[in-house]
């Protein structure tokens, strides 16, 4: 289970004042369940994605974890251009403690990047490092999967095979997906909620949540 | 009764050290870019600074005012400042330069400065063994001319790291809150280098000067590693209190600066 405890974030602006992207937030994700955040461009989803990871921290507020939590997967990979995708994997299963042969084996099979797995990264297309990231972070077994705007990584092929590994996960394994459309979350999440004006309202099912965001929405361009 | 460290402590510090590991090893990878000519220019920059230093010395008909060679003299002092120097400055810059690493929760910036020491510190250390061996085999220096109190300057060294760590630090809490630090350290190593001692000694000094000369932590530390390993000079103008006291003192405030950043859930880089 995670749970988020009155999480605050804002941010200082250039001209001295300061936005508040997350306003006192408590949310529960309980375990074995697949939920979505909702949310526009720039609603914080991906601060709250990363506040959940570990990767930032709030201002205020606390993150209770008693799973295991990926890194936050989607843009803005770790990788270092100068280093082959080999390399790049050693680094990530050290600090994971994972072991290293294992999880080059696992990539190298997952990713199918070839004889592209010993060429520095910063030769890749953005595809092709998706799929590095990607089969990393199944090779690093987590409990949950932080998913940031998408999980639509390669070709149809591999997408399938993206969708075959998380089904069998699924027993094991549970995901947060942020998103800006319902339409990612519906092949994958049971629930939803909707974040708006950095409040965050949870809701049982992804019909309702997707009502209220809709809703939302209009109510905003009007 | 239970005398083992509380188990929750024992796996953080584990899963610091397997970090630390980690970070090494990648930034000894990456630290020079992908070019052997950074590694070349780690070599090259401590002889050029010799050449020079001594070309001016012969230049202006000065002496070695001790009695040791000139190349003994002379990189006694370039070798605490440049690993001051660098582990000052990739201190300054470790957290902005992997701050796409922090998206592993495991990654912190004490992780990150201590990974930089680490290597700076060994890195520092071989080159200056390959001159040893180099002055050895091409310049007839014999090796005693560098180890006249082993354990002193094993000693010196160790002090010489931990002042390293307290410099990286402390830079490293600056420059997450004034963005200019690493200009500021840049800029004050430039003076530095002319006021540490590294060509001339305390004892050469006017009082007046040499008192302000040794506010300098790196200054103590210049004529503690020369007492140490050379042969021919004793100095009692360096405190060893005074440099473990500036290590001590540096390491907390940046412990400290990082703890308030931390609390304070400061952004790292923008995005």
């Amino acid at each position: 289970m995670i749970e988020l405890i009155g999480i605050e974030k804002h941010y200082r602006l250039k001209n001295g004042g300061r936005k508040v992207v997350l306003d006192n937030i408590d949310a529960v994700f309980p375990k074995g369940r697949n939920i979505g955040i909702l949310g526009l461009n720039g609603s914080g989803k991906s601060t709250m994605i990363r506040i959940i990871g570990g990767a930032e921290r709030p201002n205020a507020g606390r993150v209770k974890k008693t799973v295991s939590v990926s890194w936050p997967l989607g843009f803005a990979p770790s990788f270092s251009g100068s280093l082959t995708g080999t390399e790049n994997l050693r680094f990530v299963a050290r600090i994971y403690d994972h072991d290293i042969d294992e999880v080059t084996e696992f990539v190298r099979d997952f990713a199918e990047l070839g004889r592209y797995m010993d060429e520095p990264i910063n030769t890749y297309s953005s595809g092709m490092r998706a799929k590095l990231a990607f089969g990393l972070s199944m090779a690093m077994d987590f409990q949950v999967y932080l998913i940031d705007e998408t999980l639509s990584v390669g070709d149809a092929a591999f997408q399938a095979k993206s969708k075959r590994v998380f089904e069998e996960r699924a027993a094991r394994s549970s995901l947060i997906v942020a998103s800006h459309h319902i339409s990612v979350m519906q092949d994958y999440c049971h629930a939803a909620g909707v974040l708006h004006d950095g409040k965050f309202t949870m809701f049982d099912d992804l019909e309702s949540a997707n009502e209220f965001y809709t809703d939302y929405i209009a109510e905003r361009a009007a | 009764m239970d005398f083992s460290l509380p188990s929750k402590l024992a796996r953080q510090l584990e899963m610091f050290g397997r970090v630390v590991h980690a970070l090494v090893l990648r930034e000894a990878r990456t630290r020079h870019g992908s070019t052997r000519i950074g590694y070349a220019w780690a070599l090259v920059e401590p002889a050029i600074q010799l050449c020079v230093l001594w070309f001016f010395f012969e230049l202006l008909g000065r002496r070695v005012p001790i009695n040791a060679s000139m190349p003994a003299f002379l990189l006694t002092g370039i070798f605490p400042y440049l690993a001051w120097r660098s582990a000052s400055i990739r201190g300054a810059t470790a957290v902005e330069s992997n701050a796409p690493l922090m998206v592993h929760s495991q990654v912190q910036p004490v992780s990150i400065v201590t990974a930089r020491v680490l290597l700076e510190m060994t890195s520092t250390l071989v080159i200056f063994l390959v001159f040893v061996v180099m002055l050895r085999l091409f310049g007839n220096e014999p090796l005693s001319s560098w180890t006249d109190e082993p354990l002193n300057l094993l000693g010196a060294f160790g002090a010489m790291s931990l002042l390293a760590f307290g410099f990286a630090m402390f830079n490293a809490g600056m420059a997450r809150i004034i963005r200019f630090w690493p200009e500021v350290i840049r800029l004050s190593a430039r003076v530095l280098f002319f006021t540490s001692g590294v060509f001339y000694t305390m004892e050469s000094l006017p009082p007046q000067a040499r008192a302000v000369i040794l506010l300098n932590p790196l200054s103590h530390m210049i004529e503690w590693i020369r007492s140490a390993a050379l042969p021919g000079f004793e100095s009692d103008h360096y405190s060893i209190l005074y440099v473990l006291g500036w290590a001590v003192w540096l390491t907390f405030c940046g412990l400290f600066m990082d703890w308030m950043l931390r609390l304070s859930g400061h952004a790292e880089a923008p995005g």
